[in-house]
């Protein structure tokens, strides 16, 4: 038989497609191409696929060697197609049984020497193996863990072309690499506690409102008043990841490239420079990767120095608050990242930093003070849950020996709230839509009069009416009340406001 | 190019590679996308300027591997 076929995958945003690599060898010159729109890096399999067979000490034909990797209207890219390649090519010479490949979904990079390494995407791949039906996946030792941890496929971590060989003939048995246990109740332990924190009682509360919910959250106060401090302890009492949640993190992770070989269990806490561009927030390249709105799913985005951001890089930030994923356009496909995240923000209330501070004027002119923060527009600020001022702290606060909460009592509190929550809908507070919304957020009598009076003074658009509500079932989670009562309503409006952003 | 050869209404053009030994590749390797360029160029012009009668024409390969005594004698018919 001269034709002879391996089954493959390729990432196509956090999902993994069938690649079907089919190897024909037939008379002619000595010749070795690939088609099947290969990017440049599979077009290079060509020389690494050679060269590799033939240091494994197995001979390339001397005959006309044409790939196809089907189907033929993906674009494929990336080095994954190595093995799968010089697999069915050592099948076409008789060196692998063509029968042993029908199961097994194949990938890895090869080295010249016959070496595997690592490929992107293993857990993906390991999803996808699965969902197509395939009974084993065989990929490079490195990726094996990673793979391992979704279960459902068989997955074998291999080292070289040549062990690889040797276990579709059933020669050596390489041991099914496993899924390693781990404690999901592991308590995120960080150097960083809100017991370092002095005063700032209120931010202290919305953080604990926004890990609860999830809620967006916008702190702005003069500089070193401890925005950063706070929020860099935010991880810390992020409540723990569910398993569904740890798979889909996890996924995004290693479709970045950022697997860590094992499954995610603590929530991410992205925090990217104020330089960073749309793609690298919103992801994408030619070779579309998640960015670091993606790489935040299911947890918090943080933006320090919010109106210095480029203003079309914050804007791509809409879709994905509203949406909770981000939808990127290529000439090579259109892909979809999930980016459900918390997003918090700090900033300055105005150039100098010291607008409404108490002990040092501020030095902006009112022009100046509204282009800074005009930096930030409305449809953004709409999307905001907790507008939170972090004032200067006193005297008394700084020099006062008032012990403050640990971050892991807070964190107790958070994780019964989620709880909660996940209890009644399944989801977070801040993903409540439609039914859902009205169901679990139904106001009677005096809240009920509140709210009408407050959407009449505060002139609540109809979003931030539903984000209104989110808050205040939150805050009535943590109080543990079943019912959304005056106070939890009053507090959740009180954080609509700020007192310096006119909006 | 080493034969011009003709088979029934078909001009066969043919290059010969002999090798001693394979450390520097099959000798139907030598042959490469380069070499066939140039062998193509060159039929082009002998056909419209020798043998304009002819319609049809294809390319040969002959490669020999003549390791000490055993020889092994490759032909790759319409090769390129």
């Amino acid at each position: 038989m001269s034709v002879c076929r391996a089954q493959s995958l390729t990432l196509s945003g956090i999902d993994a497609l069938p690649v079907e690599v089919e190897v024909d060898v037939s008379a002619g010159l000595p010749g070795f191409s690939i088609v099947g729109l290969p990017d440049a890096a599979v077009q290079e399999a060509r020389e690494r696929v050679k060269v590799a067979i033939s240091n494994s000490g197995y001979k390339f034909p001397t005959k006309k060697v044409i790939v196809n990797l089907a189907p033929a209207h993906l674009r494929k890219e990336g080095p994954a197609f190595d093995l799968p390649i010089a697999l069915a090519v050592l099948a076409v010479s008789g060196a692998v049984p063509a029968e042993s490949l029908k199961d097994a979904g194949i990938v890895g990079e090869l080295s010249l020497d016959g070496g595997l390494r690592g490929v992107r995407g293993a857990l993906c791949m390991a999803e996808g193996a699965r969902r197509e039906g395939l009974q084993r996946l065989v990929l490079p030792v490195s990726n094996a863990n990673e793979a391992a941890s979704i279960g459902g496929v068989k997955v074998y971590g291999i080292r070289t072309l040549r062990e690889a060989v040797d276990f579709l003939c059933g020669g050596n048995e390489v041991v099914q690499a496993v899924a390693e246990e781990s404690d999901r109740s592991e308590s995120v332990e960080t150097a960083e506690d809100f017991a370092d924190v002095a005063g700032q009682r209120f931010a202290r509360r919305a953080l604990e409102v926004a890990a609860s919910g999830g809620h967006n959250v916008l702190m702005s106060g003069p500089p070193g008043s401890g925005k950063t401090m706070l929020a860099r302890r935010l991880p810390g009492i992020l409540p723990p990841l569910t398993l569904d949640e740890s798979i889909q993190v996890t996924k995004v992770h290693s479709a970045a490239g950022e697997g860590k070989g094992a499954l995610i269990h603590a929530r991410p806490f992205r925090a990217p420079h104020h330089t960073i561009s749309t793609s690298g927030l919103a992801g994408g390249g030619s070779n579309p990767r998640p960015g670091e709105v993606s790489l935040a799913h299911h947890g918090v985005l943080f933006l320090d120095e919010f109106p210095e951001f480029n203003r079309a890089t914050l804007e791509v930030l809409r879709q994905p608050l509203e949406d909770g994923h981000v939808t990127i356009s290529r000439v090579a496909a259109t892909l979809s990242y999930p980016a459900r995240v918390t997003l918090v923000c700090s900033m300055n209330p105005c150039p100098c930093g010291y607008a409404g501070d108490k002990r040092r004027a501020c030095r902006c002119s009112a022009g100046q003070i509204e282009r800074y923060q005009g930096r930030i527009s409305g449809p953004l600020l709409d999307r905001i849950d907790l507008f939170v001022d972090v004032p200067r702290l006193t005297r008394q606060e700084l020099r006062g020996g008032e012990a403050a909460e640990p971050s892991s009592v807070i964190r107790e509190r958070v994780a019964a709230a989620r709880e909660t929550q996940t209890l009644r809908q399944g989801v977070p507070n801040s993903t409540l839509a439609g039914a859902r919304l009205r169901e679990a957020c139904a106001l009677r009598g005096d809240s009920e009069a509140l709210f009408g009076a407050a959407i009449d003074r505060m002139g609540l658009t109809g979003r931030s009416h539903d984000r209104v509500l989110r808050v205040a079932r939150t805050i009535a989670d943590l109080d543990g009340a079943g019912e959304i009562a005056v106070e939890h309503l009053a507090e959740a409006l009180n954080y609509r406001r700020s007192s310096f952003l006119d909006r | 190019m080493d034969l011009i050869l003709r088979h029934g209404d078909t001009l066969v053009f043919v290059e010969v590679k002999l090798r001693r030994g394979t450390g520097f590749g099959d000798p139907l390797e030598a042959v490469t996308e380069h070499k066939q360029a140039t062998i193509r160029a060159i039929a082009e012009q002998y056909l419209a300027e020798e043998q304009p009668e002819f319609e049809q024409a294809r390319f040969d390969v002959v490669g020999i591997l003549a390791a000490g005594a055993s020889w092994r004698i490759e032909h790759v018919a319409d090769a390129f």
